[in-house]
């Protein structure tokens, strides 16, 4: 029963297998048929042994000793425990969704196969991560999520600017990556062991602890899209719909948490990591809400949004431990996955238009949409008692049980919260009210979405709806406290949820003059204006830092390494020297009979004159 | 009196060679390697009889066969070329020039 463990994920790894080898000859329903079958009997395999893992404890089944050096053993190890199985849950289960969800948005696309084996080869990764019961075997599935990121991002790779997307994304992990290797380093020196549960019995030095967390969070910021390292996730946006909300929304993003949910024993040693985090993620609420509220683009909105809902989960681990962060997590993965394949059912009818402001008043052509988006709207804004207040309440109530300069971190959260609102009600009125300005031969095309697609959607809306009611269960199951809400938390996170939502409103029905005269007539107005849509600069300052002496070292090296040196002297230097030997040489040959008899006249002499000598 | 010979034939050896590398015509060049082959050969007689046996003779008539057989040759690539070319100057033989 344990082994059976390995099935979750090999399953989906059968997939990429079959897709990846035979894709081009299948036809495009057995593709989607290999692609969601192994991903649903994962799902099915998964709840069946969580089933388990509630009713008798966790899951353990090792497969083989994957490496010893020394007195270090790394088994090749799956463990299914209470926070597993969450996780898993949540991976296979909104994949399984977005994978049946793709059979109808990828419809005739020519790498459909293609794209059914990348879907697979990440669930596999990402299984893999989660159910990894050592840190080293965690990282595999890291690095593979990260790799299918990559190439699911850059899917549509003839367009440059998606296979640069793919590029960025890859290259800023790298540097996540980086961080959360040196982490793993430091823990093993500091533990002798990287297997989760033999690590969690031991206790360490708090500084060396400290150490090890950072760097780990590091990894946690490139993979969560946290600031510094958080550039790539609005230009990930490039991938196809579904994957952003797979991949860019649902799972992938959460991986960091998840890590640090994972690793709460050492987070637990050293309260300045855990300020560390709490402080990046409540910054990164902020700042990714406010670089929404500009932007047009609908997906990048959603992405934004993403950024800053994970900064949310962020504090939530930081702050107590995992229940917080996971169970938004949880909620976030319903209903930005929801909000994403809104979305991608939004562009699929537009025929790929992904700008707001063509759209508007979609609210009557397409019903479906629209109350994905109401509903998904109303969760993420934490309007109770859909999914996301009760997370979002769980998470500023822990923090609110701090004090000092954790109150602070409460406040910018709440803060967060409204500008959450804000620009999802703006998102909301842009799309779906109003008068239409999207150009009338897409609008007469705009249809409701095919079943495959709506089966997702209402799937995610129902959960969406009722995934509060996990914060009864998942406290104890996490090993939590279930905190009392305190109201102080409750009427100011729904206070926060009212004005960002009202202030919308207000911004787009009675004030929309003074707001638009405000903006485009004050020099402040245009000042705060230009530096929000601009992002804050931070893409162009990264591009002077890092892209720009980076584009130059490679530029001089290309030009002294690679055409002076290996092409002008190795390649082209060689032949050049030979060339111009015969050049030289050839003239002996002078063809002239007479010297070529003078020449043989006088190497006989010479013999001649040495055979003299030596007698 | 062998001192004569051997400075006759050393005289006659340079000559050759001279014409050989200095003459232009192919069939006095031949001429001229007659001329080096028979001074050897005189050089070869002469040693036989100052040393007093006839192995130095024996090797004149070995040249004497082989000096035919190289002209025979030489004389048929010398006709086969001036066929081809209408020449036998070595001034117009130097397609081999590199």
């Amino acid at each position: 029963m344990n082994d059976l463990l390995w099935a979750i994920p090999l399953l989906p790894l059968a997939g990429f297998v079959i897709n990846g080898l035979a894709g081009r000859r299948l036809n495009q329903s057995a593709s989607a048929g290999v692609g969601c079958a192994t991903v649903i009997l994962s799902c099915a395999v998964a709840a069946l042994l969580s089933w388990k893992v509630v009713h008798s404890g966790a899951v353990q089944s090792t497969a083989y000793t994957w490496m010893t050096i020394g007195e270090f053993n790394v088994g090749m190890g799956l463990r299914l425990d209470n926070l597993g199985c969450v996780m898993i849950l949540i991976v296979t289960g909104v994949g399984s969704l977005i994978h049946v969800y793709s059979i109808g948005y990828m419809k005739g696309d020519e790498g459909f196969a293609r794209y059914f084996a990348y879907l697979n080869l990440f669930m596999f990764a990402m299984i893999l991560l989660v159910l990894a019961d050592n840190l080293l075997l965690m990282f595999v599935g890291w690095e593979g999520v990260g790799l299918c990121s990559y190439l699911l991002i850059g899917f549509w790779y003839q367009e440059g600017e998606r296979a640069d997307a793919g590029k960025k994304a890859f290259i800023v992990n790298r540097v996540g990556d980086f961080g959360f290797l040196l982490g793993m380093f430091l823990l093993f020196e500091l533990y002798k062991d990287l297997n989760f549960e033999a690590m969690s019995g031991m206790t360490v030095a708090g500084d060396a602890a400290t150490v090890a967390c950072l760097l780990l969070f590091l990894g946690a910021c490139g993979k969560s899209a946290q600031i510094p390292l958080y550039v790539w996730l609005p230009d990930a946006m490039a991938g196809p719909t579904p994957v952003s909300a797979l991949i860019h929304a649902a799972t992938m993003v959460t991986a960091g948490v998840y890590m640090i949910a994972r690793l709460d024993f050492v987070y637990a040693l050293s309260p300045v990591a855990r300020g560390v985090v709490a402080g990046i993620g409540a910054f990164t609420a902020l700042l990714a809400g406010l670089m929404a509220l500009p932007e047009n683009n609908i997906k990048k909105v959603l992405a934004y949004s993403t950024i800053s809902q994970l900064g949310f989960m962020f504090c939530g681990v930081a702050a107590a431990g995992p229940f917080a962060g996971i169970f938004h997590v949880t909620t976030h993965a319903f209903f930005k996955a929801l909000l994403f394949l809104g979305a991608g059912a939004v562009i699929h009818a537009l025929h790929s238009e992904e700008d707001m402001r063509r759209m508007g008043g979609l609210r009557k052509k397409m019903k479906v949409a629209f109350w994905c988006f109401l509903i998904g709207t109303g969760a993420i804004a934490g309007v109770p008692p859909l999914a996301g207040f009760w997370s979002k309440e769980a998470i500023l109530g822990a923090i609110h049980g701090h004090d000092g300069a954790w109150l602070l971190v409460w406040g910018i959260l709440t803060l967060s919260a409204a500008v959450t609102s804000f620009y999802m009600t703006r998102l909301l009125i842009l799309t779906f009210f109003g008068e239409s300005r999207a150009n009338a031969k897409d609008l007469e095309h705009a249809h409701e979405p095919p079943v495959s697609m709506q089966v997702a959607l209402w799937s995610l809306l129902g959960l969406s709806v009722v995934g509060g009611g996990l914060s009864w269960v998942l406290p104890s199951f996490l090993g939590a406290h279930a905190h009392e809400g305190e109201w102080v938390v409750l009427v100011s996170s729904v206070l926060a949820s009212a004005v960002g939502i009202l202030g919308a409103y207000a911004a787009y029905y009675p004030l929309r003059k003074q707001v638009h005269s405000f903006v485009t007539e004050t020099e402040a107005g245009r000042w705060i204006h230009a530096l929000v849509s601009n992002k804050f600069h931070v893409d162009r300052i990264y591009d002077y830092l890092f892209v720009l002496p980076m584009k130059l070292t490679a530029f001089l090296l290309w030009l002294i390494v690679d055409r002076w040196i290996v092409d002008g002297l190795l390649v082209h230097g060689w032949p050049a020297l030979a060339g111009r030997g015969a050049e030289h040489g050839r003239k002996i040959q002078s063809g002239v009979v007479n010297a070529s008899l003078a020449v043989f006249a006088l190497g006989a002499l010479m013999v001649l004159a040495l055979v003299a000598l030596k007698t | 009196m062998t001192t004569h010979y051997l400075i006759l034939g050393a005289a006659l050896f340079a000559i050759g060679m001279y014409g050989m590398i200095a003459r232009r015509n192919l069939l006095v060049i031949l001429m001229s390697v007659e001329l080096m082959l028979n001074a050897v050969n005189l050089t070869l007689a002469a040693y036989s009889r100052h040393v007093g046996n006839l192995d130095g003779q024996v090797f004149f008539l070995i040249v004497m066969a082989v000096a035919a057989a190289e002209v025979a040759v030489g004389l048929s690539i010398v006709i086969a070329l001036f066929r081809g070319r209408r020449t036998v100057d070595t001034a117009d033989v130097n397609s081999l020039q590199g």
